[in-house]
């Protein structure tokens, strides 16, 4: 049974006092995503057909290797960001709501730190 | 965590059929949502049949005519009939609007009336209201200024009352509450909603009030503010055509803007 105030259940536990950073940064990682996504689909398009010693070429050109560091360092947060808000959405209730959040940054880093090794790998000639 | 199941009494069964009234010019079917908690049993749609030629032209005059002359039982706020008390927010025809200024004419076949979406039902077409208040009253609606006026009144320059334009408007009816389905899924977990945001930004704005930066601390939460995912149902809703998407945007601006 529920006994308790309306606006004591409103109140909480308070402002988490942040928020607007993750809002902001979600924002502005998207809008960097519109170049840095044209840049790779039309480099993607443009290496069909290339050997990986095509391919190691490519990427040891500084502006390639460094186009992509941008592109791991902007996408994974921003997909990170973006599931994390779904799960706020959808998920209610503790302790599942930790672990999947915890689950999730587990993954990104996962993923962005092996697309980082492979990336630095070809261009220090691997 | 996730629920497939509906919770017990949510299954909506078919009602009572009442007859059509004889020598009808034109009838109407209206289909009305039924819960009478004392009972125990589901919810029901009960259809009701009105000669609208016989019927005042909006919505509330046909609920108000079943009540009087079919089905005494109805349960339903209603007061000023005129638009500016928010009691007679239903979900008409699919779309949450005020039934005292919903047009029957605007309306094609069968009447489709419910309740708000996804509050607590107190009976037939009432919610219960008590979680929406709690958020109004935890924005502090009212002016907070420290500044002594000596003559007694607030000042503001017809500028300065620019801003509250598309603000002071809104008659808490909660349409766009009900309507945001961040709202659905979050209202009860601290998502202050379309309706309570408006109103905040309504003291935000407010040239005269001197809490602004509290104002800000209080909503700078994910869930609170950060729920808003610009869906926009709120302000394809509000029956009084205001824009709470864009209140609560310049909340955002504002939080961003005090970053520097």
């Amino acid at each position: 049974m529920k006994l308790e105030a309306p606006v004591n259940r409103v109140r909480g536990l308070g402002s988490a006092k942040e928020g607007v950073s993750h809002w902001r940064s979600q924002r502005l990682r998207a809008v960097a995503l519109v170049p840095l996504v044209i840049w790779f689909v039309y480099a993607m398009i443009s290496l069909v057909g290339a050997d990986h010693a095509q391919f190691k070429v490519w990427i040891s050109h500084h502006g390639n290797a460094l186009m992509m560091f941008l592109l791991i360092g902007t996408l994974f947060p921003h997909a990170w960001q973006g599931m994390r808000t779904i799960l706020e959405d959808y998920v209610h209730g503790e302790p599942h709501r930790t672990i999947f959040a915890f689950f999730l940054k587990f993954v990104m880093w996962i993923a962005a730190a092996s697309s980082a090794m492979a990336v630095a790998k070809l261009y220090l000639g691997g | 965590m996730v629920e497939f199941m509906l919770p017990a009494n949510s299954r909506v069964t078919r009602g009572k059929e009442w007859p059509k009234p004889e020598g009808a010019k034109d009838p109407r079917r209206f289909n009305v949502y039924r819960f009478d908690p004392d009972s125990g049993e589901n919810p029901r749609v009960d259809i009701f049949w009105l000669d609208l030629a016989d019927c005042g032209q909006m919505v509330l005059d046909a609920l108000n005519k079943i009540k009087n002359e079919i089905d005494s039982t109805l349960t339903f706020r209603r007061s000023c009939r005129e638009g500016v008390c928010g009691s007679c927010a239903f979900n008409i025809d699919g779309t949450n609007t005020l039934a005292c200024t919903k047009p029957l004419a605007d309306i094609r076949g069968a009447v489709n009336i419910y309740p708000l979406p996804h509050l607590p039902v107190v009976k037939d077409l009432v919610p219960d209201l008590s979680i929406p208040y709690a958020q109004y009253a935890f924005i502090r609606p009212w002016l907070q200024a420290e500044t002594p006026v000596p003559g007694g009144e607030r000042l503001q320059s017809p500028e300065e009352r620019v801003h509250l334009n598309g603000l002071w408007e809104c008659i808490l009816c909660f349409c766009c509450q009900t309507s945001c389905p961040s709202y659905w899924w979050n209202g009860e977990n601290g998502y202050l909603g379309p309706a309570v945001l408006l109103q905040a930004y309504r003291w935000i704005a407010d040239t005269r009030d001197e809490a602004t930066g509290q104002r800000l601390d209080d909503l700078d939460d994910p869930f609170r503010l950060y729920r808003c995912h610009t869906i926009m149902n709120c302000t394809n809703t509000c029956p009084k055509g205001l824009n709470p998407g864009e209140a609560i945007a310049e909340i955002k601006t504002a939080l961003v803007r005090r970053q520097r």
